[in-house]
């Protein structure tokens, strides 16, 4: 009896997962490049896109459910559903995120007056929490083998800053060019490797988990296809690029290499979450006697 | 308070898939949806290959994942180990899909007739049943033990398992006899017994949900 791939959760999943997961790494890359470096008119529009992006995943979410009047009810099992937790979490990181944003536009030096430290970080807390949840979505469904597993959430949340600096980057030629654009090509090499690291992980995992379903699911998540798009097109060719931007700080290439960095990192990170979708396969019931 | 489960021999199951029906036919279960499935596939090499079969009704878990995950608590587990969905409350998510190793969950996307227009008897499946027991789409659903008729049967005082009346749909239909109802907490009784003596087994059990549906092998 062969596995069945699953037909429950489609594309406006992935948006949300997409979206939801960008948006929290924009808004906390936003967060921590003001609070290490100053706010600048990138980060400013970083930490405003990051909060709306994720309100827009929770559109596509709302519209996949069969039921979304009953929406309201979905805060209520936060004691065990990952889902529910979500659903708290993201208003959360909409409000005080958007606070954080917005408000300076009133107040000068809001965003580094301890209110704004205080409010700011804890929505980057929940950035943190946003970005690390979808991975504890997929990894608590039990009966998905490859989702069911414990490197998700990291991998999730990675990909999500990942995605987020992607977009600063994406913006970058449009606003002010400084020092904190070397920073941020630093801090995307640094999540595209660890992006790799956990795929080979969960590779790996692959020899010590007894789970035929697993390493059945893996063999269909890692395909030409996720190597060509996730691997080579959004991580490979992005580090590459960094690594030559390097020598050409400055200059008009450098402000070309960036945002071309960040849409295929973006690319990347869309793809990877599309293929994790799609590699979910139920388990077989197959018993042999 | 009994914990109700089921006994599979899968010696006996020939395939003919009466459960399947008897089960749609039992809980008005509209086109598509299957709340009981009778797997059926072959193992071994040619020449030596076998066909088996595989029952699946909802395992009703100790500990059910689809529970866990339901946002909206729309899924909710009785006393008596029963696991089913309030339809009003469930948002559709497909959450419990996913998460249930068994396949036992089906989300109710559309409102179909097997005619193309409503005959009578499917309408009542929609309209005009007991509020709990309407479909509702957009709703996710699940085998239930037939909890209707064991309550029914429970209230009459009947013995659940071994009456007619007080037993589920795919239980009744058997052609073969392969299936057994009864009190997994009671150690006299049958489904305890077979399962004692026969070493009955669950399915995914390393998976940790406690299913309440043992099968019994030659």
């Amino acid at each position: 009896m062969a596995m069945e791939r699953q037909h429950s959760w489609g594309w406006q999943v992935v948006m949300d997962v997409f979206l939801g997961g960008i948006g929290a790494g924009l808004f906390l890359v936003s967060f921590l490049l003001d609070q290490i470096y100053g706010p600048t008119r990138l980060t400013n529009v970083g930490s405003i896109i990051g909060p709306l992006l994720v309100l827009v995943g929770i559109f596509f979410l709302l519209i996949e459910v069969g039921k979304p009047f009953n929406a309201p009810r979905a805060f209520l099992n936060y004691g065990t559903s990952w889902m529910s937790r979500g659903v708290i979490l993201q208003p959360m990181l909409i409000g005080l995120g958007l606070l954080y944003a917005l408000l300076p536009y009133g107040f000068t030096d809001f965003k580094t007056a301890a209110a704004g430290v205080v409010i700011g970080s804890v929505a980057a807390l929940l950035a943190v929490l946003v970005g690390i949840y979808h991975g504890f979505l997929f990894s608590q469904a039990r009966g998905i083998a490859l989702w069911n597993n414990p490197l998700l959430p990291m991998l999730y949340f990675v990909s999500a800053l990942a995605g987020g600096a992607g977009i600063l980057l994406l913006i970058s030629p449009i606003f002010d060019m400084g020092v904190i654009l070397s920073q941020l090509g630093a801090l995307v090499a640094i999540e595209l490797v660890l992006i790799c690291l956990v795929l080979v992980s969960m590779w790996l995992m692959a020899e010590v988990r007894p789970s035929r379903a697993y390493r059945e699911s893996l063999k269909r998540l890692i395909t030409l296809n996720f190597v060509g798009v996730s691997l080579f097109v959004g991580n490979g060719v992005p580090l590459v690029i960094l690594i030559i931007s390097l020598f050409v700080v400055g200059t008009t290439a450098y402000s070309v290499l960036l945002p071309i960095t960040g849409v295929l990192v973006l690319v990347g990170t869309y793809h990877l979450r599309h293929a994790i979708v799609h590699a979910g396969h139920h388990y077989s019931l197959e018993i042999s006697f | 308070m009994a914990k109700w489960g089921m006994v599979i021999d899968l010696k006996k199951c020939v395939g003919c898939q009466t459960c399947t029906v008897a089960c749609k036919v039992e809980n008005m279960v509209p086109p598509g949806i299957f709340w009981n499935r009778v797997y059926d596939y072959e193992i071994g090499e040619y020449p030596n290959v076998t066909r088996r079969f595989l029952p699946r009704p909802c395992m009703q878990c100790e500990d059910p994942v689809c529970m866990a995950v339901c946002p909206t608590k729309a899924t909710i587990k009785r006393e008596d180990g029963i696991v089913y969905v309030d339809y009003e409350k469930c948002l559709g998510c497909s959450y419990c899909e996913l998460a249930c190793p068994y396949r036992a969950r089906i989300l109710h996307k559309k409102k179909e007739y097997y005619y193309g227009e409503p005959t009578p008897y499917e309408d009542f499946s929609y309209e005009l049943r007991a509020p709990h027991q309407r479909y509702v789409v957009g709703a996710a659903s699940k085998c239930t033990f037939c909890m209707h008729r064991v309550d029914k049967g429970l209230a009459k005082g009947l013995s659940v398992g071994q009456d007619p009346e007080a037993t589920p749909a795919c239980i009744l239909s058997c052609i073969a006899k392969a299936r057994y109802f009864g009190d997994l907490d009671d150690p006299e009784s049958e489904v305890s017994m077979m399962i004692t003596e026969r070493k009955g087994f669950r399915v995914l059990e390393e998976l940790g949900t406690e299913p309440s549906v043992y099968y019994l092998t030659p």
